[in-house]
């Protein structure tokens, strides 16, 4: 072997191994090639044609015509293809019986997300090389500037990745065939709607001869609420950055989410969600806090509080689905005592450390806002949020422990501790839609004749907070159901916290390295 | 090396599909694994490659948990499935190198441990073909080639043998030997009994879920008491001699076969040599008494009743 074939070698090595894996298989796929030839021919036949039709002196639309729609093709072929293409496979190699053997490996499911990941941009990149001379071509035939290519350009890529990562999580989930078709329908429709908006209002802005900063203002107006107090250059860019920062959350957030999925149960699969989520969590709110005090602005505190809240409320859900025993790996290296033996437990997957990791998070979101509202930074507004924030998480906290109450109820090895969020669930829908319909069906006269007559059959539903006239009782209805699941679950949470400790001296196992026989036990 | 299966079940639903089997086998040993279809032999089988969590119960394998421990587990356990999962637009040899860099092989190590594997398997003159264009046995092979890349002490097969032609079935059993000689720990399934009972140290019986019988293949055989037959031919007075035999209580089958007469006794080797004992003494001219040696077919159609779930 030559010396170069050796630096090739060594320089594969220090790749990833499953994006060795797919881009080898992307790059020998007839699948991938015909679709590349045939992105090509479109874009060429589209150029071509719009050249032609528009040769007679009308030069300024033509770039723009042409940018808009070689930019929509190329944002919805990415974002349909790339994801469906990746999280398919995924899926494929994860099925039941047909379980590839890639995950019985020593590769790490860190490595293995990444991997698809990495593949995924590669992908999208050469789908987009396919698309920048045609691009390019745009410019030249005026009615576009550069800085808005490449910003859309980037925004699309981004969009591209973040679908890919959701799709990727989709995959590795472990439900049926049908549940994933069902579930990928949804986050299908929700792309359309957001991305797809957002990209219709770029195209629709570029169209109108907009600069690329106007148009990322207006992607970033479309996505998040008109920015406050005008909209000069440096407002639009901090509202980019948050823009940015937000998918970025989102993006490690849903990379984490892939890893614990395909990580053992016995390992601690939440410690990298967990400890991500934080790290957001606090990032975020130094940002919100610095632009609320600089800006005397309570929008950016307000946004940072009720998002997440609502992380946190969902979260909990997800909380009570952990293992509801920690697994002998987990409690093998527990800290004797002391701060070490809580840090330990805050981060160590389980369903008891997971709800205190969460409650503690939320309890100090609504701190850090009441104390912004309390130093007098923002008005009243602030206040509501603090409500609303502090009822979804309490409702949020207590259907899911009563889920996990229900499913505890049930003897033992009836149902999985994992379905208890999903109890939870369930009784949220029923709590939320049963008020309503019993109260429509048996006191119609209440429940019909005034147009807010409804809300008083909110009681069990989150969106009861929306109303100020009924907030106060339902934020009591909301504590008394997170107390009353604290309590119906404390002597088990109390279990949980006693038996997170270090096993006593674990006896040696003998190995028996020496040839033996077949033997029957019990 | 020793792989323990420990009070083991597996629940889909109402169907028990391992219903609380235990049972162990050791490096240097191959051991048989043996049912009939859906007795819950590769569900046991994906529960120790950690491709299955088991409903309750564990496998050691040498002290290390497959639920607590599954990457040690991974380590150590060379899975080869009943049918290679589809690998389309990817050649044999980019597979292999595949799972060589999974399991950490860098640089010419990789190179080098990629190349024997494909020798050993024999499949380097087809290492650029795609896996999608390889035969039934070309890709059993590179299953195999697969599982042996990281040289793991214990290798798991399930049905290893299916469509293979025979020379590809003699083949694969040589080279089953040479890795027990090696010292590895084996545990394969096959419907094809009587090749196993020629490279099986031990034999491990279940159905339905259940564990009917294990141990080493001799002690099994050796258990069945059902089974034991010989043949037995008398000078003379053949008549006389079968009505003879069915008067005797440990007999339960005597049926005239050519010149002599198969007989079905209920017992080991010990009854036969006390049967032929017996007849001696009573005056009967024997000149042929023949033990039909037990096989593990034999036992296997004795003990299953062939009923799935």
């Amino acid at each position: 072997m030559s010396s170069w074939s050796l630096r090739l070698e060594s320089l594969s090595d220090r790749l990833n191994p499953v994006a060795v894996k797919e881009l080898r298989q992307i790059a020998e796929g007839r699948f991938i090639l015909f679709l590349l030839l045939g992105l090509v021919g479109a874009e060429s036949l589209f150029v071509g044609g719009t050249l032609l039709t528009n040769s007679s002196g009308q030069t300024v639309a033509v770039g723009r015509v042409a940018f808009s729609f070689l930019y929509g093709i190329l944002s919805l072929s990415c974002l349909l293809l790339v994801p469906a293409y990746i999280g398919w496979r995924l899926a494929a190699e994860r099925y039941g019986k047909e379980m590839d053997l890639i995950y019985i490996t020593a590769i790490s499911p860190r490595h293995i997300v990444s991997g698809k990941l990495l593949s995924a941009v590669a992908l999208t990149t050469l789908i987009f090389s396919t698309f920048l001379p045609f691009l390019a071509l745009t410019y030249y035939l005026r009615g576009v500037d550069l800085s808005s290519i490449f910003g859309l350009l980037v925004f699309s890529f981004v969009t591209v990745v973040m679908a890919t990562l959701g799709a990727i999580v989709l995959g590795a989930l472990p439900v049926s065939r049908g549940m994933k078709v069902f579930l990928s329908g949804g986050v299908l429709l929700f792309l359309l709607q957001f991305a797809g908006l957002g990209f219709v209002a770029i195209i629709s802005v570029v169209g109108r001869g907009g600069t690329g900063g106007f148009a990322l203002a207006a992607l970033t107006g479309g996505l998040m609420s008109a920015p406050p107090g005008g909209t000069g250059t440096l407002r639009v860019w901090l509202h980019i950055l948050f823009l940015i920062a937000g998918l970025s959350i989102v993006a490690l957030l849903l990379f984490q989410i892939a890893v614990a999925i395909l990580t053992p149960a016995a390992a601690n699969r939440s410690r990298g969600f967990r400890l991500s989520l934080a790290v957001c969590w606090l990032l975020c709110g130094a940002g919100a806090v610095s632009l609320t005090v600089v800006y005397s602005s309570a929008f950016y505190i307000m946004f940072w509080c009720i998002l997440f809240s609502l992380v946190l409320a969902a979260a909990f859900f997800t909380a009570v689905s952990e293992r509801h025993r920690f697994g002998s790996r987990i409690v093998r290296g527990v800290p004797a005592r002391g701060w070490r033996r809580w840090k330990a437990f805050l981060l160590s997957s389980g369903a008891a450390s997971a709800l205190l990791f969460y409650l503690a998070m939320g309890m100090l979101t609504l701190l850090v806002t009441f104390l912004v509202y309390a130093f007098g930074f923002g008005d009243n507004d602030i206040r509501d949020s603090v409500e609303i924030s502090a009822g979804l998480m309490m409702y949020g906290l207590g259907y899911s422990l009563i889920g996990l109450l229900i499913l505890r109820s049930l003897p033992k090895g009836r149902l999985h501790s994992k379905r208890s969020g999903l109890i939870g669930l369930g009784v949220l829908v029923l709590a939320s839609i049963g008020p309503l319909t019993l109260g429509a069906l048996l006191a119609p006269e209440a429940y019909w004749n005034t147009e807010t007559g409804f809300r008083n059959f909110l009681m069990g539903n989150p969106i009861a907070l929306m109303f100020d006239s009924h907030r106060g009782a339902y934020l009591v209805l909301g504590l008394v159901l997170s107390a009353g699941g604290l309590l119906g679950n404390a002597g088990w949470l109390f279990d949980q916290f006693e038996s997170f400790r270090p096993p006593p001296a674990t006896l040696k196992r003998a190995s028996d390295t020496s040839a033996g026989k077949v033997e029957a036990h019990g | 090396m020793k792989v323990e299966v420990r009070s083991l079940k597996r629940y889909f639903g109402s169907t028990k599909a391992v219903d609380d089997i235990s049972f162990s086998f050791s490096s240097g040993r191959i051991a048989a694994f043996v049912g009939p279809n859906g007795a819950g032999k590769t569900t046991t089988m994906r529960i120790l490659a950690t491709l299955d969590d088991p409903t309750d119960g564990d496998i050691l394998i040498d002290g290390h948990s497959v639920l607590e421990d599954p990457e040690v587990a991974r380590r150590a356990v060379g899975f080869v499935p009943d049918r290679l999962p589809e690998h389309s637009d990817i050649s044999a040899h980019d597979y292999l190198d595949f799972f060589a860099r999974a399991f950490g092989f860098r640089g010419t190590g990789r190179l080098r441990v990629v190349e024997e594997i494909e020798e050993f398997t024999g499949l380097l003159k087809l290492r650029q073909k795609k896996v999608s264009d390889l035969s039934k046995g070309m890709k059993q092979r590179l299953s195999v080639a697969r599982a042996l890349v990281h040289d793991p002490p214990v290798l798991i097969l399930d049905e290893p043998a299916s469509g293979l032609d025979p020379r590809a079935r003699v083949e694969l059993r040589e080279l089953l030997k040479l890795l027990s000689e090696q010292g590895k720990a084996v545990l394969i399934s096959s419907h094809i009994l009587s090749e196993l009972s020629e490279i099986c140290d031990d034999a491990v019986i279940i159905e339905q879920g259940r564990l009917l019988r294990c141990g080493p293949v001799d002690a099994v055989l050796e258990e069945d008491h059902l089974a034991s037959q010989v043949f037995v031919r008398v000078l003379e007075r053949r008549e006389q001699f079968h009505e003879a035999l069915l008067e005797i209580p440990q007999v339960e089958e005597a049926i005239p076969s050519g010149r002599g007469i198969e007989v079905v006794l209920e017992g080991g080797q010990n009854e036969c040599a006390r049967l032929l004992a017996q007849l001696v003494s009573e005056g009967w001219k024997v000149v042929e008494f023949r033990h039909r040696k037990t096989d593990l077919e034999r036992v296997f159609m004795n003990i299953t009743r062939g009923e799935v779930q």
